[in-house]
C-alpha cells in the first residue's frame, strides 16, 4: 500500500459519507431486517418502545374474546387523551373569568377545537368504562392470581387515578354542569363531618373540613379550586398515571405475559435454559415466570413481530376512528356559565359517581367514604385473600364459577332493586322517626345494608364451597351488578330534588 | 405461497401508508388549531375618529396603539412609534425620535439617522371608513411620504 | 392476514374521517355573508379608493376585543355594514345601524352585546342571537335595550329613554325602598332588587320576555301573580308598570368600568328650546373658549380677533343659519399668526360627529337668542 495517510483519510471520509445512510440506520436498530427468528426477537428487545412487549406471544393472548383488547384500548385512549389534553391546555385558561369563554371559543373560532374537546371528553368517559371492563376481565379470568397480584394492585391504583383525572377535568369548563357536579363531588370529601358532627367533636377534630379545604383551597369552589383541579388534572395525576401505566405494562411482561390456561404449558421452568441463549438475557433467570428464549419458538406461541404489532396498530387506528366518529356526531356538553347562586337541580356528578351519589343520598359518610373505602379495600385484598391457583386463564373459573356468578348477579339485581324500590316507596328511618340520631342512619342505611349483605353472601359461599375463588367471584359479581344498578338509578331515575322519576320526560316543568 | 406473502406485504404497506397520511393530517390539523383565526388582543385596524377632529398642522400620539397621527396641508399620515431594531417604543423629542433601548434616532419623517435600527420608522396605512372615520391599519405599511387626503 | 387487512382498513378510515373533519370545519355561514356584503357594498360604492378597500376586503372573523368590559364581540363578522351609511337600505345582516347611537357608543369601544345582548363570541346566527339552550341572554327587545341603557346611565334622566326615566321616577315616588333594598339602601320586607336585571338567568332555556311580562302583570296586580304577596297594589297604569319594569331590569350586578360611565350632564332645568340650547353649549364645553355666557374674551394669543376668542353675541348678525351650522360642524382653521406662538387652542374644532343634528339646532337657537335686540320666538317653531 503506497497510499499516504492523507489520501487514505480522504478516501475513507468519502466512503464513510457514502455509507452514511446505512451506518446511521444500523446505529439506531443494530440488527438486520426482522426476517430471521433472531432478528425478530432483537427488534423487540432492542427498541425502547417495543421492549415492554414479550418476544414471543402466546396464541391465547391474541384471542380477541380472551381480553377484548380492553387493556390496550384503555392505554390507547390514555395516549389520545394525553395528546388532545396537551393541545387543549395551550388554548385553555384556568381562570374563572376566561375558562368558559375559552371553551366556547373552541367551537366558535378554533379550527378543530370542538372536535378536540369532544375527543377529550368522550375519550375520558370511554377510558373510565374500558378501565372498569378491563378490571372485570382480569378478575373473571383469574388473572390477578400469583404471580400477578401486585399488578392487580397497580391496576387498582390506576383505576383511582383514572377516576381522579376524569373528576378533576370535569370542573375545567366552568359551566353549571361542572360547577355543581364538583360541588356535590367535593362535598363527599367533607362528609366525614357527618360522623364528627354526630359525635360532637368537629370543633376539635375536623378531617372532613380539612380534606375539603385542602382540595378546594377555600370553603367554596372558586378560582383556587379551579387552579388546584387544573394542576392536578394536567400535571400531577397524568405524571402519576404515566408512571403507573409504564410499571403496569412492564409487569405484564415480567409476570410472564398475559394469563392463560395452565394445561397448555409445555415450556420449561426458569433455570433450565438451553445453551445457546445469549448472555444478554442471563438476567432473565432472576425474573419469575418463564424464561425468554430468542432462538426457538416455544410451543403455542408466535413471534411478537410483526403480528402483535400489526394488531396493536390496527386496534389503535380503530379506537381513533371510533372516537372521531363519536366526536363528530355528539358535542361534549356545555351548560350555562357557572353561577354559584343558582344550583342545578338535580346537581349530578359524572356518571361513574352517580352510583355513589345514590348511596350518598342515604348517608353522606357511608356512601361517600365508608362504602367506597370498603370497596377499594376489598378489591385490593382479593388477590391476597384468594390464593387458589386453579382456574387461571379461564373465564369464571369453571362451570361452578359461572353458576356462582349468575346466581350472585341475579340475587343482587333483585335485592338492590327491591331495596331501592322500598326506599323510594316507604322512605327510610328518618322518614319514620324524624328525631333519630344521625349515627344510626350512618351505620344503618340502604348502602350499608347492601354492603353487609354482600359480605354475608360471599362469606357464606366460601364456607359452603370451601373455595375462596368462588367467594371472590360472588363478591366481585355483586359489586359489579350493584355498581351498575345504582349508577343506572342515579343517572336515569333520579330527577330534581333527587326524587324518583321513571323518565326525564316526567320531570316537573322548568327542568 | 409467494403470492400470499405479496398480498400480506401489500396490506401491511397499505396500512402503514394510511397511518403516515393520518399522522400528516393530524399535524396539519394541529397547525390549524394553533394558528388562531382571531387573537385575544385589540384589532390591528383602529378607528380613530373623524378627520375634522384633528386640527391642521398638529400631531397626536396614540400610546395604546403605538403610533403618531399627523395632519399637514397634504393630508394625514401615521408613523409607527415602534423602533425597527428590536421593537422598543421610541420617544419623540423635538423634531426627532429617540429609541431608549439602543440609542437609534430617527428624523421627523421616520428616516433612521443614527444607531442600529435597520430601517426607518414605518408609515402606516391611513384610510377612511364608510362612515367617515379615519382608520389606521397597524399591520399595513405604506411608502414613506404617503399621505391620505380625505377631501 | 386478517390483522393486515384490518390495519389497512382502519388506517384509511381515520384518513377519511379526518378529511370529513376538515371539510366540516371550513363550511361556515359567515364566509358567504361576508362575500355577499362585499357584492352589495361594491354595488353602492362609487368612490374609487373606497372600492379598492372593499375589493381587497379579507374574508375573516372580525371582532371587537373589549378588554375593559371583559367581552369579545364578533357580531361584525356578519353585520359588516353597521357603520356604512350607504347600506341603509340593505337587508339584515348587512344594514346600517339605525339612529346616531354609534356616535357616542363606538363599537370599537363598546362592542354590541352590552346593549343588544346575545352571545358575542359566537360566529353563527343561532348561537350569536342567543336563542339556544344554555344561553340566557338572547338578543334584547327594544324595551330590554332601553333597560340596558340604565345599567350605565344610572344617575340622570337619559334623553330618548323615556320609559326608563319615567320608571326611575316612579320607583322613587311610589316608595319602593320602603320595602325593598336596592344597592344597600331600603328595608328588608320585600326581596332585594339590586340585581333584578340579571334574573333572566333562569337555569334553563327560557328567555327573558316571559319574565318581563310576568313582572308587568305582577306590578299591576301583585296577588294575581303571587297569591301570598304582601305587596300593595299601586294602581299603576299598564304604561307605568311597563316603565317601572324597564327601570327594574336596568338594575344589574354588573360593574361598569369607570371609563365607561357617562360623564355627568349639566344640571340645568330645561323648559324652552333656548334653555335646551344653552345646555348643549355647556355640555360640549363651548364655554371653555367662548366664555360662560358666550361673552368671549378668553385669551387666545394667535386668534385673529385681537388675541381673544370672539364673543358670540353677534352671531346672529354674522351668520345665517346654514352658515352657522357649517361653521360649527367644520370648525375654523387659522394659521398661527406667530409661528413661535403657543400651541392650540388655536382653532375652532369641528363638531360634526360630536354634536348631533338635533342638538345643533338647539345650540343655534341659543346662540341666536344672545343677540340683544331680536325677538326670541322667531326660531321656535
Amino acid at each position: 500500500m503506497l497510499e499516504t495517510g492523507a489520501e487514505r483519510g480522504k478516501s475513507g471520509l468519502l466512503a464513510n459519507l457514502g455509507r452514511f445512510h446505512r451506518n446511521f440506520w444500523r446505529s439506531i436498530v443494530r440488527h438486520g431486517p426482522p426476517t430471521s427468528p433472531r432478528n425478530r426477537s432483537s427488534i423487540v428487545v432492542s427498541n425502547i418502545f417495543l421492549h415492554i412487549h414479550p418476544v414471543h406471544v402466546h396464541h391465547n393472548s391474541l384471542k380477541w374474546n380472551y381480553t377484548f383488547g380492553l387493556g390496550l384500548i384503555s392505554a390507547f385512549l390514555f395516549i389520545i387523551l394525553c395528546v388532545t389534553g396537551v393541545v387543549l391546555m395551550i388554548f385553555y385558561v384556568p381562570s374563572v373569568d376566561l375558562a368558559y369563554d375559552r371553551i366556547k371559543d373552541l367551537s366558535f373560532v378554533v379550527t378543530g377545537g370542538q372536535l378536540m374537546r369532544n375527543m377529550h371528553r368522550w375519550g375520558a368517559h370511554a377510558m373510565v368504562l374500558t378501565v372498569l371492563l378491563h378490571m372485570a376481565r382480569v378478575f373473571y379470568t383469574g388473572s390477578y392470581k400469583k404471580p400477578r397480584e401486585f399488578n392487580w394492585t397497580l391496576g387498582m391504583a390506576l383505576l383511582v387515578v383514572t377516576l381522579g383525572l376524569s373528576f378533576t377535568g370535569y370542573l375545567l369548563p366552568w359551566d353549571q354542569l361542572a360547577f355543581w357536579a364538583i360541588t356535590v363531588g367535593s362535598a363527599i370529601a367533607g362528609s366525614a363531618r357527618e360522623v364528627t358532627d354526630a359525635l360532637g367533636m368537629t370543633s376539635y377534630f375536623d378531617p372532613g373540613g380539612m380534606m375539603r379545604e385542602l382540595l378546594l383551597g377555600g370553603t367554596e369552589i372558586g378560582q383556587d379550586a379551579l387552579l388546584r383541579f387544573y394542576t392536578l388534572h394536567v400535571v400531577v395525576l397524568p405524571t402519576v398515571a404515566i408512571l403507573l401505566v409504564s410499571v403496569h405494562i412492564w409487569r405484564v411482561r415480567k409476570d410472564g405475559g398475559l394469563s392463560r390456561p395452565a394445561e397448555k404449558e409445555t415450556t420449561r421452568e426458569v433455570g433450565t435454559r438451553e445453551a445457546g441463549a445469549t448472555r444478554t438475557y442471563g438476567l432473565m433467570a432472576l425474573v419469575k415466570g418463564k424464561s425468554t428464549r430468542i432462538d426457538t419458538l416455544p410451543e403455542g406461541t408466535d413471534f411478537a413481530w410483526p403480528r402483535l404489532f400489526l394488531i396493536e396498530a390496527a386496534l389503535f387506528m380503530s379506537v381513533f376512528a371510533v372516537l372521531i366518529v363519536v366526536s363528530l356526531l355528539f358535542d361534549a356538553p356545555l351548560k350555562e356559565l357557572a353561577n354559584p347562586l343558582i344550583p342545578e337541580n338535580p346537581a349530578k356528578a359524572p356518571w361513574y359517581f352517580l352510583g355513589l351519589q345514590e348511596l350518598v343520598s342515604y348517608s353522606g359518610f357511608a356512601g361517600g367514604i365508608l362504602i367506597p373505602g370498603i370497596s377499594l379495600l376489598g378489591l385490593f385484598l382479593i388477590p391476597y385473600l384468594d390464593r387458589e391457583q386453579a382456574g387461571i386463564g379461564v373465564w369464571c373459573h369453571d362451570r361452578t364459577g359461572r353458576r356462582e356468578a349468575m346466581v350472585s348477579a341475579i340475587a343482587t339485581a333483585v335485592g338492590i332493586t327491591l331495596l331501592v324500590s322500598f326506599t323510594v316507596k316507604f322512605g327510610w328511618l328518618r322518614d319514620w322517626y324524624p328525631d333519630i340520631p344521625q349515627l344510626v342512619i350512618t351505620a344503618f342505611n340502604p348502602g350499608t345494608v347492601i354492603v353487609a349483605l354482600f359480605a354475608i353472601k360471599s362469606a357464606w359461599t366460601v364456607h359452603r364451597t370451601g373455595s375462596t375463588r368462588l367467594g371472590a367471584i360472588s363478591l366481585f359479581t355483586m359489586f359489579c351488578v350493584g355498581f351498575a344498578i345504582l349508577t343506572y338509578v342515579g343517572t336515569f331515575l333520579r330527577g330534581p330534588n333527587w326524587a324518583f322519576y321513571w323518565s326525564q320526560a316526567d320531570w316537573p316543568l322548568g327542568h | 405461497m409467494s403470492k400470499e406473502i405479496d398480498r400480506r406485504g401489500f396490506f401491511t404497506r397499505l396500512g402503514l401508508v394510511g397511518m403516515a397520511i393520518a399522522v400528516g393530517q393530524v399535524f396539519v390539523g394541529l397547525f390549524r388549531f394553533f394558528y388562531l383565526s382571531v387573537f385575544y388582543e385589540r384589532s390591528q385596524i383602529v378607528r380613530i375618529g373623524r378627520p375634522d377632529t384633528f386640527p391642521m398642522g398638529t400631531s397626536r400620539l396614540f400610546p395604546e396603539y403605538r403610533f403618531l397621527l399627523f395632519r399637514d396641508g397634504e393630508g394625514f399620515y401615521a408613523i409607527s412609534a415602534v423602533c425597527t431594531h428590536l421593537g422598543c417604543v421610541v420617544k419623540r423629542t423635538g423634531d426627532q425620535y429617540l429609541c431608549p433601548c439602543h440609542g437609534s434616532t430617527f428624523a421627523a419623517d421616520g428616516r433612521v439617522t443614527k444607531g442600529p435600527a435597520p430601517a426607518g420608522l414605518k408609515w402606516l396605512q391611513v384610510t377612511q371608513a364608510a362612515d367617515g372615520q379615519l382608520v389606521v391599519n397597524l399591520a399595513q405599511t405604506v411608502q414613506t411620504g404617503t399621505r391620505f387626503d380625505h377631501a | 392476514m386478517g390483522e393486515r387487512i384490518w390495519f389497512a382498513l382502519s388506517s384509511f378510515a381515520v384518513v377519511f374521517l379526518l378529511l370529513v373533519v376538515a371539510v366540516a370545519d371550513h363550511d361556515t355561514e359567515w364566509r358567504d355573508l361576508q362575500k355577499e356584503y362585499q357584492r352589495r357594498a361594491l354595488a353602492k360604492e362609487k368612490v374609487f379608493s373606497a372600492r379598492d378597500l372593499l375589493e381587497d376586503m379579507e374574508i375573516r372573523i372580525r371582532q371587537e376585543y373589549l378588554e375593559g368590559l371583559g367581552r369579545t364581540d364578533r357580531c361584525e363578522t356578519c353585520h359588516l355594514g353597521l357603520q356604512n351609511p350607504k347600506m341603509v337600505d340593505a337587508p339584515q345582516p348587512h344594514t346600517t345601524h339605525p339612529g346616531d347611537h354609534l356616535l357616542h357608543h363606538d363599537p370599537q369601544t363598546f362592542g354590541c352585546t352590552v346593549c343588544h345582548g346575545g352571545q358575542g363570541l359566537a360566529t353563527n346566527t343561532d348561537d350569536a342571537h342567543g336563542f339556544v339552550p344554555f344561553w340566557n341572554h338572547p338578543i334584547r327587545t327594544p324595551m330590554q335595550i332601553e333597560a340596558a341603557c340604565g345599567t350605565c346611565h344610572r344617575d340622570q334622566p337619559l334623553p330618548g329613554a323615556e320609559r326608563l326615566n319615567a320608571g326611575r321616577k316612579l320607583f322613587a315616588e311610589i316608595g319602593c325602598v320602603g320595602c325593598h333594598r336596592v344597592g344597600g339602601r331600603g328595608q328588608n320586607i320585600g326581596p332585594d332588587l339590586s340585581a333584578l336585571g340579571d334574573k333572566d338567568f333562569t337555569g334553563d332555556a327560557r328567555v327573558g320576555t316571559e319574565d318581563w311580562e310576568w313582572n308587568v302583570e305582577h306590578l299591576l296586580r301583585p296577588r294575581a301573580s303571587v297569591p301570598t304577596s304582601t305587596m300593595p297594589q299601586f294602581g299603576l297604569s299598564r304604561d307605568e308598570a311597563t316603565a317601572l319594569t324597564v327601570f327594574l331590569y336596568s338594575l344589574t350586578g354588573s360593574v361598569v368600568p369607570s371609563e365607561y360611565l357617562p360623564s355627568k350632564r349639566p344640571q340645568i332645568e330645561v323648559s324652552t328650546r333656548v334653555e335646551a340650547g344653552r345646555r348643549v353649549y355647556v355640555e360640549y364645553g363651548c364655554a371653555g373658549c367662548h366664555g360662560r355666557n358666550a361673552e368671549g374674551g378668553l385669551l387666545n394669543a394667535n386668534a385673529q380677533s385681537g388675541g381673544q376668542v370672539p364673543a358670540l353675541e353677534k352671531v346672529k348678525e354674522g351668520y345665517w343659519r346654514e352658515a352657522l351650522a357649517e361653521r360649527i360642524n367644520e370648525g375654523l382653521v387659522t394659521a398661527r399668526a406667530d409661528p413661535a406662538g403657543p400651541p392650540p387652542p388655536l382653532n375652532m374644532p369641528a363638531w360634526a360627529g360630536h354634536i348631533g343634528p338635533e342638538k345643533l339646532e338647539l345650540l343655534m337657537d341659543y346662540l341666536y337668542s344672545l343677540a340683544p335686540e331680536t325677538e326670541e320666538d322667531d326660531w321656535d317653531d
